[in-house]
Formats: C-alpha cells, structure tokens, sequence
C-alpha cells in the first residue's frame, strides 16, 4: 500500500477479523456447559462419593454442628453460602440424603419411601448429623480445601469420606451426554466386602434395596453400562380372590406401582376388582380380583404389564481426576476401601506427630528444669542465636529429632519461648 | 419592514458544502455507520459504492477482472476497465452530480447512477487515493475527508487501463471499525454470481461464477434438496429456483441490477405469486400458495430502469415498472415465469412429480396443523392485544420512515436475571425486551407445530412477527442477552436451535446476536469495573489495586440497572451469529442437540473444560 495510508494507527483494526460461525458458537457453549454439569452437578466424585450439593450441604451441617437439632430451611440457607442455587433443590437433595437413614438424624416427618409421600416442608422438619456421619465423614485435618463460589469462604473440595458411602446409597444423575447410575448396596455387606479386599481376596457385591423385592443379577455386569438387572415385587396369593403385594421393587413406591396396575387394568391387561394400599411400617397393597380370574395368571400379568417387574440399567461413572470415569462397583469399592485404609493412616500419622511433638515439649522442659540449664543460661544470654548443640546435654534420642527437624526453627521459634516458659516458671531463677 | 429581516440577509442563508453535508448526515448515503460487525455497516457500503462504479464498467463489457484488497483497515479496489478519463479525476470523486452515467442508456439500469456514490467514500475517508490509468498514462488525487490532498502530475505507466481506488474508513465516523471477512466475502461472491464472466480477487483468492444464480443457490443451501436446481434466464431477468428438504421457511435472494434486496420488494411479491399460479396452471390444481412455497428456495435478479426503492439503503423495491412508463413489474415477471417455468415444467417431468410431491406433503402438514393453528389464532389475538411476555419499544423494522428503524433490538433475556435491569435503562424508542421463563423447550427433531403449541415460542413468533416469513420483521437485531454463566451458555443453544430450526432465514439474514456480557469483575470498596477480556482485567486491577476483590462474572443480574446503560448504550457488544458456508445446519443440531451417542459422549470427555476460580490465577 502506498504513501498515504502508512505509518497511519493500525491498531485499532484487526485485518479482518476472525469470526466464530455458528458450529464454533455450539461447541463452546455446549462443551461449557456439558462441562459443567458432569464435573459440578450431576455426578458424584470418586473420592467421597458425593456431588456438590450433597458436599456442601453436609459440611454446612457439620459446620453447624453443636449436639442439637438445626431447622432444615436455616442449612439450606448456610449451604447457599457454598452452593449458588435454588433453595428447593438443595432442599430436596437434602431430604433424599436423610432418607437414606445413614447420615443424618431426622426430625419430624421426612416423607414415606414407601408410599412416596413427601417430607413436611423444610421450616418445620430438623436434622443433625449422625454419629456416624460424624465419625466417618468429617476430618478437618485431612480435607482439601479450596474456595466458595464468591472467594469468601473455605469448602472442601472432597471430604475425607472413611467409607464407601457412594455405594451405600447408590446415585442417579443426568449429565450432558452422559447418565449416572449406581444403586445402592446392604451396609453390612459393604463392610465384609471391604475386609475381603483387604485380605487380598476377590469381592462380589450386588445391589441391596431398602425396598426389597427380587432381583435378577445375571447380566448385571458388575454395574457398568449395558448392564441390566430385573426387579420384581414381591406378590402372593392370600387367597382365591385376592393377591398381597409385601415388597416394592426399587425405584417404585406404593403409589407409583398402584397407579401402574391401574393403567394396566384400563387397557384390559389384567383384570381387577379393587386395589388397596395397606401400607404401615411394611408394604401392603391387595389386589382384589374379578370373580373367575385366575391368581397365577394375574401374578404373571403383574409383571409383565405393570410396574411390579422393573428393568433397571445401571451406568455406573465417578470423577476422577477431573474426568469421568466408567468403573465397575467392585473398582469403586476397592479404590474406596484404599483411601480408607490411606486416609486411618493418614490420621494416625498426624496424631502420632501430634503427640510426638507433645512428648518433644514435654521431654525439654524436663531436661531443663532436671539439669538446672536456667542457673547457667546467663552464659548464652549474650550470644545473638542459641544454638543447641552449645546448649544441650542431650540424649541421643532427643537430639536426633530436634537435630533433622526443627533445628534452625528451634533457634528462635521454638527454643527460645520454651525456655522463656521454663523460666518464667522457675522461682530459682526469679 | 426592512428593519425586521434586516438579520435575514443573504450571508445568512448557508449551503453545507458536499463533504459536510455527507459528513454530517452520512446515514442519508450509506444507512447507518456501525463498526463493522453487522453485515449492513457503513464500512460495507463503502466498499460497494466503489464496486459498484467497477461493476458498471464490466457491465459496459470493459474490464472482466476486479482486484480487492482488505488489510489493516484500508480497502483497495482496481478495476481493468476504461479508467476515469484523466482530466475529469478529481471532478468524479469530489463533484456533486458529477458522472458518466447519465447518458448512456446501458446506465440506466445501473445502481450507482446518481453520482453520489464515490463521493460518499471521499467524504467519509480520513485517506482516498484514486488513481486512473489510460493509455500508458496514470493520473492519481490524494483525499483527505473529501478535500484535495495532493493532485500528481501526470505520469507515465505501464499499468493496463482501468481504475485503482484506496480509502482509509475515517474513525472518527466509524468508531473502532474493522471489517469481517466473512461479510466481504459474501458481498464478492454476490457480485460473482450476479455478472457471469466477471473475475473478482479478494485478498487474491479468486471468485468467479459460471451458473450466476444456480450457483448462488448451490452455496447458500444447506442440507438436501428435492430436485435439481431450476435455472431460468432471459433478457433482464434471471432465476434459480428448488425446495429444501430440510427446512420449512421460504428462502429467497432477490436482486435488482445488481443490488441484494434484503427486503424484497415488488419483484419478489410478482415472483412468490407468478410461482403459485404457474403451479397451479400447470398441474391444473388450486392448491394453497403457501403449500406450493413451503420450503422453496429461490434466487430472482432483475433489471430495472432507474428503480425506485423504498428505503436510503436500497434493500427494498419500490418500482412497479421495469422502466418509466414501460411494462408492470409484476407482468414482466409472470409472463416470463409463465412461459419459462411451465415449460421446463414439461421438459422435465421427474422435477415436475417432485415438486407436486412436495407440494400434497405440505398440504397434508397444514391439514395437521391448521387445528394447532386455530388454538394459535386465538392465542396470537390475545398476544396483539397484549404480548405478556414483550415490553415492545416504539420503533420498529418496518416503520419505513423512521430513520432509527435499523438500531430495532430485541433483547431475549432470562426473565428472573436481567429483564428488570434492561427494561429500566433501554432506550425505548428502539430497544424491546421479551422475557423467557426458565429454559426454553428443546425444539430439535420437534415439528413446527410446537412453535404454536409452546406459548413461549408462539409469543415470542408473534413479537417478532415472523409466521409468515421475514418481510414483517419488527426489530433488526434479535439480541439473546443471557448470563455468561454454563445456564446462560446452555439457554442460548436452546434458542438458536429454536431459531435454525424453524427461522434459519432470520439467522441467515444476520439479524441474530449475542450480547456480550463482562467476564469479571474487579472492585475495591469505592469502585467496580467488569472487564470483557484478561487484557481488560489486567488494566482494572492496576487501576483498582493493590487488592482489588476479582470474580469470574456470574450473571447479569449482579449488575445494577444503572450499570446495565453501559453493556446496551452505544458501546453495546454484540457477536454476529454466523452460519458456516459447509456445515449442515441439520448435522449440527442433530449432534448437539440430538440424543445421545457414543461419539459426542468421547467428544466431551475428551474436550472438558475445568474451571478454576482461583483468586491467584486471576490476579496474576
């Protein structure tokens, strides 16, 4: 180009600009937001099995912790300092956490599994942590920190969880292009498992359901996806005219399942007099039958047009390492059992550390006050530092520990308040 | 007597001398000024006016190669044709009324016959050079804002004849310009389609058409077609005429000697309605109009003597003659269509079934939604009397008269983030705002019934106006104004899919933006700054430290009204939606928005993102 139009500012334009088209536009917003909702929503982490509602909800409880019972509307309030969403959905992500009855201590009517009746809302009902939730979830010492969403406070970014919580109570979330599901398992069978695993034997675990009912596992395939079990009610004959349901099948609640065989019953797929929810402390729903209609064939009609006979597609996936991963549950457990086992040692570490460096204490002020070391400390009064070795007679076992770790920071850290503290305590040399 | 308008005297009586007049009013000649990112910003009416002088030439059989340059903001223009003749250059760039088209009956049907054309971009450019080569001698001029820089000698050359024409867009104007390729580029390739024969070089890459508007219609589709392309030409009239298979708008590219007529006009209202009653005719049937157009994609050039258009900027037509005093528009279209189109109709019997195919299935989808559309009937009566979810603004699109008619905006917002903010500090002479609640339906793989049957969609159609096509559009820009937080990312997918799917034209036609919105924030206790870019995040801490609190930005309703004047004033941010010249429109949604597969699952492990909010890091 010539004369004129040189040495003129060329900042302000870029050649020709590069322009995002539409496809660029898709995949940046839909990796943004697929991105977040896999890592940040919907599903759990590997390390304590949880997602970050769930997280922040429990250590807004624990942070509330005082022995008593709080409202369940003010921890939804504390955990909005964490977790910048709706009231109602931490609410209910709350309420599914105590139903599952490990946890959380409830108060007041937490809804019906069962029936599918809903808790009471959340200014009435209370929670506080379980004992056990106390004891296996929470240790400040050993969890990662990080920042609240606006930078004012600490959470942590996974807790310190001492047992395999995610396969106790099971998940279920929908992420962008991927699903999770992982179903629950029995306690004690978790807990046998483990010690299998670390006995070095192989361990095979199988879903347990609070609901009960049958269950077929053959193609469970260890829960990975393109598994599949079948879930079956528990139906009897009470007698020639009518049939007793005593166990729901996972996923279903007595409403639920009614409401299916109903439907089933309009379209002519069974035929039924009358359904009754007897529900109490067990499941009860009674099918009364037309006259002349045989219960087998009702039973096998049951389950295969209704809900009594559920298929059930496990897809199970963790983060890890800031990545989604498809592992199998007895991977789960055995990475789980791993961390507890790294995570007791972990903290017997840090109390033997802690009581050592008591012990350390303890022992110099000891040797001070047993060797009379104050009479002649105006000797080193002069000298700018103290060193140890000029000052201490000292034993082999406690010059060794002093000598590799806290030798220069004795020097003025710890040395010399402690010997401040010796003498202070010390009427001689007063 | 005398004493009262002794004030009133001849001194008082000014004319504004050309190169003010332009300067002050520059949307008299080129529509708006803008920087660039819209398709219709001054800087693109720039670059045609001095194309249009080159097309001219071509079109007088001179010259068959034009050479453009786009670099560093300074476009540069060489034509091979006969070249200004070397007394009269100054004149032609910076006279008044001066020009060589006024004579010639060729011209008449030009564009650029007025004169005023290169003067504009005199006027407007802080640096315009023209140069004119003839016969081994070369005759240059120097510009600045309109006024004669330096008038050189002549000199002589070994340049082939023609014309070569420099200009620096004045900044001062056309605050913070640049120009986007894909603009220029389409602009070229108009220019290509529309003069068969003529070779265009834009940064040197070539651009030349030899099927005009068969070609024009080749790149534009996007997806299936259901029979091949019909070319149709004929003295002063050309067309190209298909159905998609994929969409269910009508697409048209209409053109009057030579200039896009975004908004149609009279030639494309006789071509929409020479097309149903060729149809009709020769299949012998009444069917609906809007069965026969359904999905058509059509492309109509004509040439007119000195037209008459609605509006300054040419984009819509106004003449009901082919020339003054000569045959109707409308009558010269369908006489031409009934002639051409009926008989390729029978010469080609397979595209014939095609199209009455194409034509009984639309028939059928109406049949299936006219009781939808009953239900949306009712609901669009209510909406007229009341859009519940749009708080309009005074102007708009189609009010012909109104000079802000091109600054219409639409901000789609979420409704509980940023509607109350944007509705307290618009304009409200141009600026509507239309409320979503929550997340918007997925619509992919939906049919178009759900646009009646969502009342969301159904309100938002209606505020827009669009159930019958682009021309009764209410607003210019459609602007989705939604946090740049993963929600906000995610409403917007769901909005364009909605507006690709059943409104691909009004995408097409770059009438969609996305408002930028800051990405952080930095304040200390006295001062808040939200920054664009790291760049600008940078310059705020080192205004705002030593330890200014910084937060990735979270959502627009963070920002209190008064703030909110700034992101939708006149430094207002907005990023084009473009649509790629090769992807499919339908493979994009299917991937995203479709269900779930193997391979997009892989795609997004293998591309996540991670966010980390770590004070250090934004600070560093």
């Amino acid at each position: 180009m010539s004369d004129i139009f040189e040495g003129a500012d060329h900042e302000n334009h870029h050649e020709v600009d590069k322009i995002t088209h539409v496809s660029g536009m898709f995949k940046n917003w839909f990796i943004d937001y697929a991105s977040y909702v896999i890592l940040e929503r919907a599903v759990p982490a590997m390390e304590d099995g949880l997602k970050p509602v769930q997280r922040r909800i429990l250590h807004s409880m624990w942070e509330l912790e005082d022995g008593r019972y709080n409202k369940v509307a003010n921890l939804i309030g504390n955990t909005m300092k964490y977790h910048p969403h709706g009231d109602a959905s931490i609410g209910d992500a709350l309420v599914a956490i105590g139903q599952k009855d490990l946890l959380i201590d409830c108060q007041g009517n937490w809804g019906n599994v069962l029936t599918g009746d809903s808790a009471a809302a959340p200014r009435y009902i209370e929670a506080r942590l379980s004992k056990f939730g106390l004891e296996v979830i929470f240790n400040p010492k050993t969890t990662n920190w990080g920042l609240s969403y606006d930078g004012r406070n600490k959470e942590p970014i996974t807790l310190p969880v001492k047992f395999p919580l995610l396969l106790a109570h099971g998940v279920e979330g929908i992420a962008v292009g991927l699903a999770c599901k992982i179903l629950p398992h029995n306690f004690n069978e978790l807990i046998d498992a483990s010690i299998q695993i670390l006995r070095g034997k192989k361990a095979v675990i199988f879903p347990d359901f609070a609901t009960a009912g049958i269950a077929d596992f053959s193609e469970y395939r260890d829960g990975i996806r393109g598994g599949k079990i079948k879930i079956r009610a528990r139906i009897k004959e009470l007698n020639a005219k009518t049939l007793i349901i005593s166990e729901i099948p996972f996923g279903t609640t007595t409403s639920s399942l009614i409401d299916s065989i109903i439907a089933a019953n309009d379209k002519g797929k069974i035929k039924i007099k009358k359904v009754e929810d007897n529900t109490s402390e067990n499941v009860e729903i009674l099918i009364h039958l037309q006259p002349g209609i045989s219960t087998d064939k009702t039973i096998d009609a049951l389950y295969a047009f209704t809900n009594c006979e559920m298929s059930i597609s496990p897809n199970s996936c963790v983060i890890e390492n800031e990545t989604p991963k498809f592992l199998g549950v007895s991977e789960i457990l055995k990475i789980s059992t791993q961390q507890t086992l790294q995570l007791l040692k972990r903290e017997l570490e840090i109390e033997q550390s802690e009581l050592e460096e008591k012990w350390h204490f303890a022992s110099l002020e000891k040797i001070f006050i047993k060797e009379e070391m104050y009479i002649d400390f105006k000797k080193y009064s002069n000298k700018e530092t103290l060193s140890l070795h000029d000052a201490l007679p000292i034993t082999k076992k406690l010059y060794l520990s002093i000598y590799t770790s806290n030798l220069s920071r004795t020097e003025k850290n710890s040395f010399a308040p402690l010997m401040m503290k010796t003498f202070r305590n010390s009427p001689k040399f007063l | 007597m005398a004493k009262q308008i002794s004030n009133y005297t001849e001194d008082n009586i000014k004319s504004l001398d050309w190169k003010e007049h332009i300067r002050t009013r520059p949307g008299m000649y080129i529509g708006k000024l803008g920087d660039g990112s819209a398709f219709d910003d001054g800087i693109y009416v720039l670059l045609k006016e001095v194309m249009d002088n080159c097309i001219d030439e071509f079109m007088m059989g001179e010259g068959s190669k034009i050479e453009i340059q786009v670099k560093d903001g300074v476009v540069s223009i060489r034509d091979y044709g006969r070249g200004i003749p070397l007394g009269k250059v100054v004149d032609v760039v910076s006279k008044m009324n001066t020009g060589g088209k006024y004579d010639s009956e060729a011209f008449k049907k030009s564009i650029g016959l007025n004169g005023v054309g290169t003067k504009a971009v005199n006027a407007l450019s802080i640096n315009f050079k023209v140069t004119a080569y003839r016969d081994g001698q070369a005759k240059t001029a120097e510009f600045s804002k309109g006024e004669l820089i330096k008038e050189h000698k002549l000199v002589s050359t070994n340049e082939k004849n023609g014309t070569l024409v420099e200009f620096r867009p004045d900044d001062t104007i056309f605050k913070k310009y640049h120009f986007v390729h894909e603009y220029i580029d389409k602009m070229i390739w108009n220019y290509a389609f529309l003069n068969i024969g003529l070779k265009l070089y834009l940064n040197g890459q070539e651009y030349k058409s030899d099927n005009g508007l068969k070609d024009l219609l080749e790149k534009n589709i996007t997806g299936e077609i259901i029979y091949p392309i019909i070319h149709l030409k004929g003295d002063d009239i050309e067309l190209a005429i298909t159905h998609s298979n994929e969409h269910y708008s009508e697409e048209y590219y209409s053109y009057v000697n030579g200039q896009y007529t975004t908004q149609g006009g009279t030639h494309l209202a006789a071509f929409r309605e020479a097309v149903v009653k060729t149809v009709r005719e020769f299949y012998k049937k009444e069917f609906e109009p809007s069965d026969v157009r359904k999905s058509i994609v059509a492309a109509i050039s004509v040439k007119i003597q000195e037209p008459i258009f609605e509006s300054q900027t040419k984009t819509k037509l106004g003449s009901s003659e082919i020339a003054p005093g000569g045959q109707s528009t409308r009558g010269f279209i369908t006489d031409f269509m009934k002639e051409q189109l009926d008989n390729y109709l029978h010469k080609n019997p397979e595209t014939a079934k095609a199209i009455e195919a194409k034509i009984l299935a639309n028939e059928r989808e109406r049949k299936e939604l006219s009781g939808i559309q009953k239900l949306a009937r009712e609901r669009a009566k209510k909406s007229s009397l009341h859009n519940k979810k749009l708080r309009d603004c005074r102007t708009h699109l189609d009010d012909v008269k109104d000079t802000r008619r091109l600054e219409t905006t639409l901000f789609i917002c979420e409704g509980d983030s940023a509607s109350g903010s944007i509705t307290k500090t618009r304009d409200v002479n141009t600026q509507a705002v239309f409320s979503l609640k929550g997340k918007p339906l997925n619509c992919f793989g939906l049919g178009k019934k759900v646009v009646y049957e969502n009342e969301e969609f159904n309100l938002l159609q209606s505020a827009l106006n669009i159930e019958d096509g682009l021309e009764d559009l209410r607003y210019n820009n459609v602007v989705i104004a939604t946090d740049a937080d993963v929600d906000g990312m995610h409403i917007r997918l769901l909005l364009l899919t909605f507006f690709l799917q059943f409104f691909p034209d009004l995408v097409k036609n770059n009438h969609v933006k996305i408002l930028q919105t800051p990405l952080f924030r930095v304040r200390n206790k006295k001062e808040t700054a939200y920054c664009y870019s790291d760049e600008e995040r940078k310059a705020a801490i080192a205004k705002l430290g030593p330890k200014p609190e910084i937060t990735r930005f979270k959502g627009l309703g963070e920002i209190s009204p008064d703030e909110f004047k700034h992101f939708i004033g006149k430094d207002i941010r907005l990023e084009p939606v473009l649509i790629d010249q090769k992807a499919s429109i339908n493979e994009l949604l299917n991937y995203y928005m479709g269900k779930n597969t193997q391979d997009r699952q892989d795609f997004i492990i293998g591309n996540l993102r991670v966010e980390k909010d770590v004070e250090k890091e934004l600070i560093g």
